[in-house]
């Protein structure tokens, strides 16, 4: 019984952090790209992106 | 007292930096949803900030504290909704690209009526959501600064108000990534500073006190509450104004379903940590504590000073990343559901609208803070109306081919008549949750509509 509320805790404790951190690094490029024309902002993380098709 | 001022004023002011990145918001589409442009990761910390609120940070703990793994059953429920919403609902309101709200959605599946009425339903959910986040940070910011409740309340939405009104959702999410960034790392770093140096025999203090808690706690609950609590949390915040804004303002379909499924699967190891710290509190914090003053107790008592300020910025954090989405979603939800269908508005004028907006709802939330219960209790009587006030209407009006107006209104209005009379005329009418018998007058009504509806169009 220990042993497994160890392992969750472990668990819980970094899924919750790598979540943090992966929004944060995310958040970063976005916050510190430099601002482009708006001719080159095709993989803009924020920027203007086309709409693809959807099929639903 | 100093080193709480300087932390608190430099998370202000990088709060501040990523709020201007996002720039202010020159057209309603860049107000409403940010042109739809919005990545996976930033929408999903956006959804997980905005529903990681007071309730289930400062109230998970307390429940911790007193049921145990109780209420992580329960929370289960709130993870289910958040994996079937991406997986049936957000895809399908994404794809209705003309949309800017729910009662949009509703709007076009419907008719012009049901969208208004929806809108009314949304603005007043945001109003009261937005009124338990402003009680909620003021106990925060007046534990910091000392300050009176009232001062304390209009200080924090002051600040929300002031990014949100200018740089709309862009801004909202955006300042919702930094925030969510920053109470995952920092909520973990606490329990794990708690657990190891504070708690002793960790793990088999915590498997001790996990036992003991939990049968305490559904000793103390009847199955009908039980019940009534897990369809609380199933349906009490499903769509609600800010997760359809964001559902609809993701790049792709595809990316809108993600960032539910995400948000879902993060709910449960969120809810997972906060009840464990609810659990760790048992030996350390006196049994009487209010629920809602455990976690505030128990790292005022365990851990230095720099760390109870540090718990405070994550709280504040925790705190104006719902209330941004709630103050945006409702301005949102007042320009395009009630004035826009009502007069001819520019885009201009819908700008300006929404930012009155914004600012009308945040007034009205610091006004209406002193008059809400527990924080919990403030949540659970938003559940009750929203649910059977839009939920079947919604539902069944993006799932079915030719939805019929007469249904949308009577559920709506059902719904929500039933459902404010049950929590404030008559709350102790029957046994059965207000919620669930809510929710099948609003079903019924439904039915009724949409058969009479039926009826008259076979008359012609």
């Amino acid at each position: 019984m220990e042993t497994i509320i160890l392992v969750s805790v472990i668990l819980v404790v970094a899924l919750v952090m790598a979540s943090g951190v992966w929004v944060g690094s995310v958040l970063i490029a976005a916050v510190t790209r430099v601002q482009r024309p708006a001719s080159s902002a095709k993989n803009d993380t924020v920027g203007r992106a086309v709409e693809p098709p959807h099929n639903l | 007292m100093v080193f709480s001022v300087v932390l608190v004023i430099g998370y202000i002011m990088v709060l501040g930096f990523v709020a201007v990145r996002a720039r202010a918001a020159r057209e309603y589409a860049e107000f409403s949803l940010a042109r739809r442009a919005l990545p996976l990761a930033l929408i999903f910390g956006s959804l997980c900030a905005a529903y990681v609120g007071p309730g289930f940070s400062i109230g998970f703990v307390g429940k911790g504290f007193q049921s145990g793994l109780l209420f992580l059953c329960v929370g289960l429920a709130y993870a289910t909704q958040n994996i079937l919403v991406g997986v049936f609902i957000a895809p399908r309101l994404r794809s209705l690209s003309d949309c800017h709200t729910l009662g949009d959605a509703i709007g076009h599946k419907y008719n012009r009526t049901c969208q208004i009425l929806a809108g009314v339903i949304s603005v007043g959910l945001c109003a009261g959501f937005a009124a338990v986040m402003a009680k909620a940070a003021g106990v925060v910011v007046q534990e910091v600064f000392g300050v009176p409740m009232r001062i304390a309340v209009v200080l924090i939405v002051l600040i929300t108000t002031l990014y949100t009104t200018f740089g709309g959702l862009r801004a909202s999410v955006m300042t919702d990534a930094l925030q969510f960034t920053l109470f995952t790392i920092l909520m973990p770093a606490i329990f794990l500073f708690v657990l190891i140096f504070r708690t002793e025999g960790a793990t088999a203090t915590l498997t001790r006190e996990v036992v003991a808690a939990t049968s305490t706690g559904f000793r103390s609950m009847s199955p009908v509450q039980i019940i009534g609590l897990i369809a609380a949390f199933l349906l009490g915040e499903t769509l609600i104004p800010p997760y359809a804004n964001r559902a609809l303002a993701t790049q792709t379909t595809g990316a809108s379903r993600n960032s539910f499924v995400l948000a879902g699967l993060f709910s449960i190891v969120w809810f997972a940590m906060m009840i464990a710290l609810g659990i760790v509190a048992r030996p350390m914090v006196a049994e009487g504590t209010h629920e809602d003053h455990v976690l505030l107790t128990l790292v005022k008592t365990t851990m230095p000073m720099e760390g109870y300020v540090l718990l405070l910025v994550a709280l504040i954090s925790v705190i104006m990343s719902s209330l941004d989405s709630l103050l945006n979603a409702g301005a949102v939800s007042f320009t395009q559901d009630i004035v826009r269908p009502l007069a001819k508005v520019s885009d201009r004028g819908s700008l300006l609208c929404g930012r009155v907006a914004t600012v009308t709802l945040a007034a009205l939330a610091a006004a209406a803070a002193v008059a809400v219960p527990s924080i919990i209790n403030g949540l659970l009587i938003c559940y009750t109306v929203w649910a059977p006030a839009i939920l079947p209407a919604a539902v069944l009006g993006l799932s079915l081919r030719k939805p019929r107006p007469l249904a949308g209104i009577l559920s709506m209005v059902t719904g929500a008549t039933v459902a404010l009379l049950l929590q404030f005329v008559w709350p102790n009418a029957t046994e059965i949750p207000p919620i669930l018998l809510a929710l099948a007058a609003s079903l019924a009504a439904y039915l009724l509509g949409h058969s009479l509806a039926g009826c008259s169009l076979e008359h012609r």
